[in-house]
């Protein structure tokens, strides 16, 4: 579900080894160069930006804070990471990430120049680059000028992204507390709401737990109407709001879950949207089509399921309209919506995609900083 | 200057420019010092990426995503034809049938994402042209509403810099105070913020925050920055950890004067790049001169979005002439080989015979007891 993007993060972003260990980059590292090498690829450009940050968080850590970013990949030997700010901002930069090498933008064609010409030279070279859905045009026709007569530059972008669909022990770690965390601050919220607390109030209560217990971005969004769609709380308006549709998003360590509730009582819609989503679970199976779960909705015609990976990105591979399928290993959020008379209801969970379907992912049994988060709250 | 003033003064430059059609486009994200076209326009602060057209005929459509923002659109938006949609091209196509438009003008489309910004191109046709700069040039003012947010924004940031100087100690990391602010300027109506906050004894700027625990003796750094409605304001300030010595309480002095020297000339008339220059003499003739340019200083202030940031950058390369309504950051912070990068600025509006500066209290080298 889309949020608003705040205009800079400011939770825990440094890199933390003991919960990524350099081992894990250098594996993904190893990974991208061996399908850069299937590609035909002497180099490779990933880009991340507040829009999206996946593909460069997957590679280098860095969730990048002021403006676009870059890991600059060679066939061998480091890599290279360009970030947007000044140069005195280096060692804040630096801490995000394994790489050592990391360089504040001056002028990225420039910049890329510089590395073009260092790690290699001639117009038949092709570099890959991977960009992601937020690359600017200003910054795409910077990279399409600073490969002019020294690269072909190709966007490879999906085949790079398939690489981060099966996460590893330590990502599906993350995301499990990510989730507890995302349950936590539902909770939460729904409590303030229940205790008499304006939306503003209780949003940002439960986004306080979520910050406290260790989260690095918490967004809470919340209907203005009973049975309405969760919206940004933007405003300083104190709406009361004995039910509510509740939506949370919490990324932990890189990582994010999801999850919708609602606050009140459960009603027929709700109900509904609960039963949908354990029927769209059980369909979401490897193999299974994404818009063939989706479209399992249409049995029930107030029925709307929204079926797409999540991890270092709110919404990644696998995607729904791109005719992709599941995998083992896929980490999905899934949302089953039931809609009627002007009103709706959502239930939704992440789930591991497994070879007999799908596992919740909260059924995991970390629980130990929810209760960690009670405490404090 | 209310927003239909704007939109007329809009509309003025589009006949100039020739144009049909202005289309004005959103990333959806909302920067301090990036202009976003789509809230300047319609004063409607999107999720997604979005789209303003603006007709000669003097209709205006606001086309924003994703469809689930429709309840929001309905409620904020004020007399504009609004649609919310997962499909913005689609949105835009059916927008333009049935119309003759021959000379189309695009403001924001080099911050699309580039494969969108690409099918939109598609869809307006051959021979789009980028418009940003006349455009927003054409209405530099702040509207009423926006000033008023500004004013508000202002407050908060200041009663975020009050909770700073009560948290702040030694042994809390970076990242928990300036959550912790972001918490409070929100409970206290801001939409948003763009918080830098570092900490050290020599900083070499002033960052984004790390995990890195305060220490006694350091100098914080902080530019708090919320926004109201969408509108952002700033205020930069420095705060000792500990007693602060002498050497850096002159200095920070020095880099308050010059802040004063900026101040007291803005007027309507006066080039940005003369407040750069009072800035920069003010240092120099303190034997600052080789400080005061790049790199350790590429501009001593800017403009403030997330709407329009005329008129820009505070630097010796921005001719652009101040007018009754333009707000902007004076900030003349500074990297000084004494004491390392500190911080004072303050948010200015331009009125009709001088400048009004809108905090109640201006930066001083502030201190906390350990």
């Amino acid at each position: 579900m889309l949020t608003m993007i705040s205009a800079l993060p400011v939770g825990p972003y440094d890199w933390n080894p003991s919960l990524l260990p350099e081992a894990e980059y250098e594996t993904r590292l190893a990974l991208a160069r061996e399908r850069m090498s299937k590609l035909g690829l002497s180099a490779l450009i990933v880009h991340g930006d507040r829009l999206d940050e996946g593909a460069l968080a997957w590679l280098s850590g860095m969730i990048p804070k002021l403006g676009p970013a870059f890991a600059l990949v060679g066939a061998s030997g480091p890599v290279r990471v360009l970030f947007s700010g000044g140069a005195g901002m280096r060692s804040s930069a630096a801490r995000q990430t394994w790489i050592e090498d990391v360089r504040a933008i001056g002028s990225l064609e420039s910049d890329l120049v510089a590395w073009l010409e260092e790690t290699g030279k001639g117009p038949e070279r092709r570099v890959g680059l991977w960009d992601g859905e937020a690359l600017s045009m200003r910054a795409r026709r910077a990279i399409t000028r600073a490969g002019h007569g020294r690269a072909r530059m190709e966007e490879v972008g999906d085949s790079f992204e398939a690489l981060r669909r099966r996460k590893s022990q330590f990502e599906l770690g993350l995301m499990e507390t990510a989730g507890a965390l995302a349950r936590a601050v539902l909770q939460r919220c729904d409590e303030g709401l229940r205790a008499g607390q304006g939306m503003r109030r209780a949003a940002l209560a439960a986004e306080r737990a979520g910050y406290d217990a260790g989260a690095q971005d918490v967004r809470v969004l919340g209907s203005r109407r009973p049975s309405g769609v969760p919206l940004v709380i933007d405003g300083a308006e104190e709406a009361r709001a004995s039910e509510a549709n509740l939506y949370v998003a919490v990324r932990y360590r890189g990582y994010w879950s999801d999850l919708h509730g609602r606050s009140g009582e459960a009603d027929d819609l709700s109900r509904l949207a609960t039963e949908g989503l354990r029927a769209a679970a059980a369909r979401s199976c490897p193999g299974m089509g994404l818009d063939e779960i989706a479209g399992s909705g249409g049995l029930r015609p107030q029925l709307h399921i929204d079926l797409a990976g999540i991890g270092l990105s709110l919404r990644e591979a696998p995607l729904p309209g791109q005719a992709d399928r599941l995998e083992e290993g896929d980490v999905c959020s899934i949302t089953v919506t039931a809609r009627g008379s002007g009103r709706c209801a959502s239930a939704s969970d992440v789930f591991v995609i497994a070879r007999t379907g799908a596992i919740s992912l909260s059924e995991a049994g970390m629980n130990e900083r929810k209760s960690e988060l009670r405490g404090r709250s | 200057m209310k927003l239909q003033d704007r939109l007329m003064c809009v509309r003025g430059a589009m006949r100039q420019a020739g144009l049909d059609l202005l289309v004005a486009a959103s990333s959806g994200f909302h920067m301090i010092d990036k202009p976003n076209p789509v809230d300047w326009l319609s004063g409607f602060k999107s999720l997604g990426p979005s789209l303003v057209l603006v007709f000669n005929s003097g209709d205006l459509e606001l086309i924003t995503t994703p469809a689930a923002d429709a309840d929001r659109l309905e409620a904020e938006r004020s007399g504009v034809v609004g649609l919310a949609t997962d499909d913005l091209v689609g949105a835009l196509r059916a927008a333009l049938a049935s119309r003759s438009l021959k000379n189309v003008g695009c403001i924001g489309m080099g911050a699309m994402p580039h494969r969108l910004a690409g099918a939109l191109g598609e869809t307006l046709g051959a021979g789009v042209i980028d418009v940003d700069d006349r455009i927003f040039a054409a209405a530099g003012a702040k509207t009423d509403d926006e000033i008023e947010h500004a004013r508000a924004a202002t407050a908060i940031a200041e009663s975020g810099y009050a909770l700073m100087r009560e948290l702040a100690r030694p042994g809390l990391r970076e990242c928990d105070l300036a959550v912790a602010l972001n918490l409070h300027m929100r409970e206290q109506g801001a939409d948003d913020s763009f918080l830098l906050l570092n900490a050290g004894p020599r900083s070499e700027a002033v960052a984004p925050s790390s995990e890195r625990a305060i220490e006694a003796g350091d100098l914080i750094l902080v530019e708090l920055s919320p926004s109201v409605k969408g509108q952002f304001v700033q205020i930069c300030r420095t705060l000792c950890v500990g007693p602060a010595p002498p050497l850096t309480r002159a200095k920070y002095e020095l880099l308050a004067a010059a802040m004063g020297e900026g101040l007291a000339i803005v007027r309507p008339g006066v080039r940005m790049a003369q407040v750069c220059q009072a800035i920069n003499d003010r240092l120099s003739r303190e034997g600052y001169a080789a400080y005061s340019q790049p790199p350790f200083i590429r501009r001593r202030g800017h403009g403030l979005g997330a709407g329009s940031i005329l008129p820009g950058d505070v630097a010796l390369d921005n001719d652009c002439v101040l007018e009754p309504g333009m707000l902007f950051m004076v900030h003349p912070n500074q990297f000084l080989p004494e004491t390392g990068y500190m911080m004072c600025g303050e948010p200015v509006l331009v009125l009709a015979d001088g400048a009004e500066v809108l905090t109640r209290r201006m930066a001083q080298l502030d201190e906390i007891a350990i």
